[in-house]
């Protein structure tokens, strides 16, 4: 018999992710616009920028998800203006808050995704999918990862994290 | 070994293990002789291993649904409280009448039943029942299993496969290389071989050394998995590991899953999987107490166990003289070392020729038994016959290199005529084998291979074998003639003898062979028999075994449960649920569920006892005579948004789009590119260069990935956003007579006429309200973000039950579509029609521009004679439809068309007919109207006679949902 890993702790709280937008650029002038209506440059691709308060993660070759109270909608589609689209998604999102040094090793389980790569690191993001669902997550910290979840399948794979979390 | 003990019962009766004992070696220190019966003869057995390669000795451990049947004695540890029971066996072990069959055995030869069980197939049926019963494996449990089962993927640079020493040594190497490092053993302990050789590495005892090494990998970042099997070796150098975290039948720990499938990406695999020990082939080689030289010894120096005490080895090679050695330490008498090579030499055979009687050019060809257990082992040394008194024969017959994974890995394997054995070939993955398993003998040299492969520099082992180095493994060779049944797949019991008979009734191809005498073919999937079969099938033919052929080597190496396959994915719904926002809401109505998909939608509401048939009848004439609400959250919607947005609905969409108005919608459908309809749903223009695409919900992802490929792929340029809102956007469609002022007396403004929209408040949410009907009556969708939609549902709730109206659910709906015509993707648009077969033809731009305008133009789709059309079919008897029912003239007939949706009449009919509606595909169905024909299902066996009639039921006209 193997004997377990090293005990970890997780925190795992779920939230409202109604303001999350999905802003998108066909064409790359509509970035410096957008940066200075957010106050930070856009990310490239499998990083965030920004932090609770705005934050820009990209998952796509052309678009951003845009999150936080402090974003202003009306200022962030004026200077998109031609250049792309922004469009609200956060209905359909559950924003799952996974805290302490076990997401990772969470995170493995029922997963595809190499969550425990050292290279994942604080201000990285990445899309995949855990047990079935499509998951978006972001690093904010060593001992912070926030997931996005598709609301309709939110309940299962919470329930299948806490019911991880907690042998742990 | 500690001073610890466990109990545990075999067949009733109690025992006690020492702490880390297999229930093998437990099974052997009580002096348990048989353990099992063979699976087709019934012969009693012993333990023949000391690992997952055990052929004979398997056993149920376990109650209840924790009962895991044809558990290997030698691949259980025991625990307090395990229950073991013997199998195969009636009435009981000692005397199982089924050992009847050994006694006409010869009758019942390999590939008997193809000879004895002819006539229909349906006769299987009666013959499989005895046959089953006759011979067979441990029944499965009845109960379901209570325990959990977790999947889990691993990274890693490098993955070793095997803890002995080869492997011990590279994973090692690669953790100091600064490599993530994952390492996998199947055995609870680490050191493979160590366990059983007296040797010492590095200064140190070899379990100890191993213990050792494990803990330097843990404590350099890798990661040791024991009592974890690699069972497969897919592409994209993917390993599947199974991890036990518990024993069979063993309650786990608290919270904790039983068993842990790892699916490991790696960037190399080196396999240290050892090698398996071959058993000789003579007379009666299956008793309990012949068993294999390494096994012996095995259970002699990791278990304290010594299976006999008076011995005879019977070997091939060198390394069964340690066996030998490792008795006489142990206090066995060893009778004879039986070589089958006429020329002994060396310093090993040198040693022992000074403590035992060596005996060259001897073989065992015969054994006796008292009471079950060995008695004699008849040999033959030189040429005469001499009979030792031995109660233990130790038999090696040569290695056969682990190189399952290799070959799963899509490797080559190449011949080594000398050891007459399979070595590892060309790796076709990022993989190596390494120590036994690709043919190594001396331990310095498997250990400075496995440091060498793991990256490690130039280093030596200290190695210090007191029996020193004895010459490379040869292979025995398999006798031309052997008294009784010599058998080579203990486990299916087929025998030498077997393997002949194919041959001469013209089985030639090893896989024609496999089939015919099920060599290989059970749960060991032959790792200790199928070389000598081999070798018998090559001597047959006259070729060397690389030309007599190999079968496929196939994933699981070992047995694997179910239950690591399917991991958290158990129960009524095996897979994710998707909710709805307003689930507690419909939960609260008293809804009977209904899975679509992965979502699970109201069906209906019944009422104080009432039928979902009732219950979706009267909801249906609710929505026909006041107001009715309906959750259709799960539609697929789309935000199309840009200056081409239009452009790229018109490639989408075979209507018109690009002329829609501001604030308006329309019906649409989208083809594939042959042509044939996709889906259907509606367009409708928010904001300038804001479009909102609904269509099915069945077709969501689909339709997902067909508009990402148009934005993607066909038309990268364009300046437009797809944003899939499926999950973003809640949706409550309004429906009747009332639904109108319903709706406005809540938004507390006018609501827009048909197929327009509008922007409104309803109870403090924005909302987009869609004036759009499928039930044929005035009917609103009403949509907003998820997370407030149960504030909209609630306020509308309030709003339509005191207008006389209620909640309906899908069975509703759908008879409320049916009496209107509406289409429903997966029954009338089954990816085998075209618009014009479901009389939407004249919808289509004329010009084209959208995708299967080409795919129309074929002959075979635009001409419509012969194509399936669109129909009505009403019942002329007063009886309900079959759905899925055959259209015939006649019973029997070639099927016309089928029912594709039935459905109760929600209204009456004009004529007076009181029978079932519905919809049907139906060949040349436009000019059949008012035909007759029968809906046949002869799988209920139900006629029923029905009229074809145009597809609508109800309001031809449109009247009542106008404005």
């Amino acid at each position: 018999m193997t004997a377990k890993e090293p005990v970890t702790v997780i925190e795992l709280t779920d939230h409202d992710a109604g303001d999350v937008l999905a802003l998108e650029l066909w064409d790359a002038a509509g970035a410096a616009p957008v940066a200075q209506a957010l106050g930070f440059a856009l990310p490239p691709v499998g990083a965030s920028a920004g932090d609770d308060r705005c934050r820009a993660m990209r998952f796509e070759p052309n678009v951003w998800l845009v999150e936080g109270s402090g974003v202003d909608r009306a200022a962030l589609a004026g200077a998109v203006g031609a250049h792309g689209a922004v469009t609200p998604i956060g209905g359909g999102l559950v924003r799952v808050i996974l805290r302490g040094a076990g997401w990772r090793t969470l995170l493995m389980h029922d997963g595809v995704f190499d969550a425990e790569n050292p290279a994942f690191a604080p201000g990285c993001t990445a899309a995949t999918v855990i047990a079935h669902v499509a998951v978006r997550l972001n690093v904010v910290s060593e001992k912070r990862c926030d997931a996005l979840v598709p609301a309709s399948l939110a309940e299962g794979l919470i329930g299948r994290w806490r019911q991880v979390a907690a042998g742990l | 070994m500690s001073g610890e003990t466990a109990r545990f019962t075999f067949d009733g009766k109690s025992y006690t293990a020492q702490a880390g004992q297999t229930l093998a070696a437990a099974l052997l220190a009580n002096g348990v002789a048989v353990v099992a019966r063979s699976f087709k003869y019934h012969r009693p057995r012993g333990i023949m291993a000391a690992g997952v390669e055990e052929p004979s000795a398997l056993v149920t451990v376990g109650e209840g649904g924790r009962a895991e049947p044809n558990t290997r004695a030698t691949d259980v540890f025991v625990y307090d409280g395990l229950v073991a029971r013997s199998q195969n066996a009636w009435p009981s072990l000692a005397f199982d009448v089924g050992a009847v069959n050994g006694l006409a055995a010869r009758l019942i030869p390999a590939g008997f039943y193809y000879k004895t069980f002819f006539g229909p197939p349906r006769r299987w049926m009666v013959y499989e029942r005895f046959i089953r019963k006759a011979a067979g494996l441990g029944p499965a449990p009845q109960e379901a299993d209570p325990d959990a089962f977790d999947h889990r993927a691993a990274f890693c640079d490098v993955l070793v496969v095997g803890a002995g020493p080869a492997g011990l040594a590279a994973a090692l190497a690669a953790t100091q290389a600064g490599q993530r490092v994952v390492l996998v053993e199947q055995d609870s302990l680490p050191g493979g071989a160590l366990l059983r050789e007296d040797a010492r590495i590095d200064g140190q005892d070899g379990a100890d050394w191993a213990q050792g090494t494990v803990a330097a990998i843990r404590a350099g970042g890798g990661r040791v998995l024991l009592r974890a099997t690699a069972t497969g070796y897919w592409d994209g150098n993917l390993v599947s590991v199974v991890e036990r975290l518990a024993e069979p039948g063993q309650v786990p720990a608290p919270g904790t899953p039983v068993q842990r499938l790892w699916k490991v990406r790696c960037g190399k695999v080196l396999l240290a999987t050892g090698a398996i020990e071959r058993p000789l082939a003579f007379g009666g080689n299956d008793r309990p107490g012949v068993m294999l030289a390494q096994a012996v010894r095995h259970y002699v120096r990791r278990h304290g166990v010594v299976p006999g005490r008076r011995a005879v080895v019977a070997t091939s090679n060198d390394d069964g003289y340690r066996t030998a050695f490792a008795l006489a330490d142990a206090g066995a008498q060893v009778l004879a070392v039986l070589d089958s090579r006429t020329v002994l030499a060396g310093p090993l055979v040198e040693r022992a020729r000074a403590r035992f009687a060596v005996l060259a050019d001897a073989r065992p060809i015969d054994t006796r038994v008292a009471g079950r257990r060995l008695s004699r082992v008849i040999a033959q040394v030189g040429g005469a016959e001499t009979t030792f008194a031995a109660d233990l024969l130790a038999m090696s017959g040569g290695f056969t290199p682990v190189v399952h994974l290799h070959k799963q890995a899509g490797g080559d394997l190449a011949w080594d005529a000398a050891a007459q054995a399979f070595l590892p070939g060309t790796a076709r993955q990022a993989q190596a084998s390494i120590g036994a398993a690709a043919g190594g003998h001396a331990l310095d040299a498997i250990l400075a291979q496995g440091w060498a492969a793991g990256g490690g520099g130039a280093r030596a082992f200290a190695v210090d074998d007191p029996l020193g180095l004895g010459t490379p493994a040869m292979a025995a060779a398999i006798p031309q003639a052997v008294r009784g049944k010599a058998f080579v797949d203990f486990q299916n019991d087929v025998s030498l003898g077997d393997v002949d008979l194919a041959w001469r009734e013209g089985y030639r191809s090893v896989e024609h062979l496999k089939r015919y005498t099920t060599l290989g073919m059970g749960t060991d999937q032959g790792k200790t028999g199928n070389m000598a079969a081999l070798a018998r099938l090559a001597q047959a033919q006259g070729v060397e075994i690389p030309q007599a052929g190999l079968t496929t080597f196939r994933p699981p190496y070992t047995p694997t449960t179910l239950g690591a396959f399917a991991g958290a994915a158990v129960g009524d719904h095996a897979g994710p649920v998707r909710r709805l926002r307003l689930h507690a809401a419909h939960e609260a109505l008293g809804a009977v569920w209904q899975p679509v998909g992965y979502w699970f939608r109201p069906r209906g509401y019944p009422r104080n006892g009432e039928s979902l048939g009732a219950a979706s009848l009267r909801e249906a004439r609710m929505v026909r005579e006041s107001v009715g609400m309906v959750d259709v959250s799960t539609l697929a919607t789309f935000e199309i948004a840009g200056p081409d947005a239009a452009a790229l609905l018109e490639m989408a969409c075979a209507t018109t789009i690009g002329r829609l108005a501001l604030g308006r919608g329309r019906y649409t459908v989208m083809l594939r590119e042959d042509g044939m309809v996709m889906d259907d749903g509606t367009a409708w223009r928010l904001e300038e260069q804001r479009y909102l695409l609904t269509s099915s919900t069945g077709g969501a992802d689909r339709m997902a990935q067909h508009l990402s490929w148009l934005r993607n792929v066909v038309a990268p340029d364009l300046k437009a956003s797809v944003v899939n809102v499926q999950e973003h956007l809640g949706a409550v469609a309004l429906a009747g007579p009332r639904a109108a002022a319903v709706l406005a007396e809540l938004i507390g403004a006018a609501v827009p006429a048909h197929m327009r929209c509008a922007r409104a408040m309803l109870a403090g949410i924005e909302v987009l309200v869609l004036a759009a009907s499928y039930s044929g009556e005035r009917a609103f969708e009403i949509y907003a973000p998820g997370h407030d939609m149960a504030v909209v549902w609630q306020a509308l709730h309030e709003a339509v039950v005191a207008a006389g109206g209620g909640a309906y659910g899908l069975d509703a709906m759908d008879h409320l579509r049916v009496e209107k015509g509406h289409v429903v993707i997966g029954a009338e648009v089954d990816g085998r029609v075209t618009p014009a077969d479901i009389g939407l033809g004249g919808m289509l731009r004329k010009q084209g521009g959208f995708v299967g305008w080409q795919g129309l133009q074929r002959p075979a789709l635009a001409d419509p004679a012969g194509r399936r059309h669109l129909v009505g079919v009403a019942a002329v008897d007063g009886q309900a439809l079959p759905e899925g029912a055959m259209l015939v003239a006649r019973e029997g007939d070639v099927p016309l068309g089928h029912v594709t949706t039935a459905s109760p009449r929600v209204a009456p009919d004009p004529e007076g007919l009181t029978g079932g509606i519905g919809l049907a595909l139906l060949t040349d169905g436009a000019s059949r109207q008012g035909e007759e024909l029968l809906a046949w299902s002869a799988t209920r066996g139900q006629t029923v006679r029905v009229r074809v009639c145009e597809p609508v039921f109800y309001d031809r006209e449109g009247a009542r949902y106008r404005d």
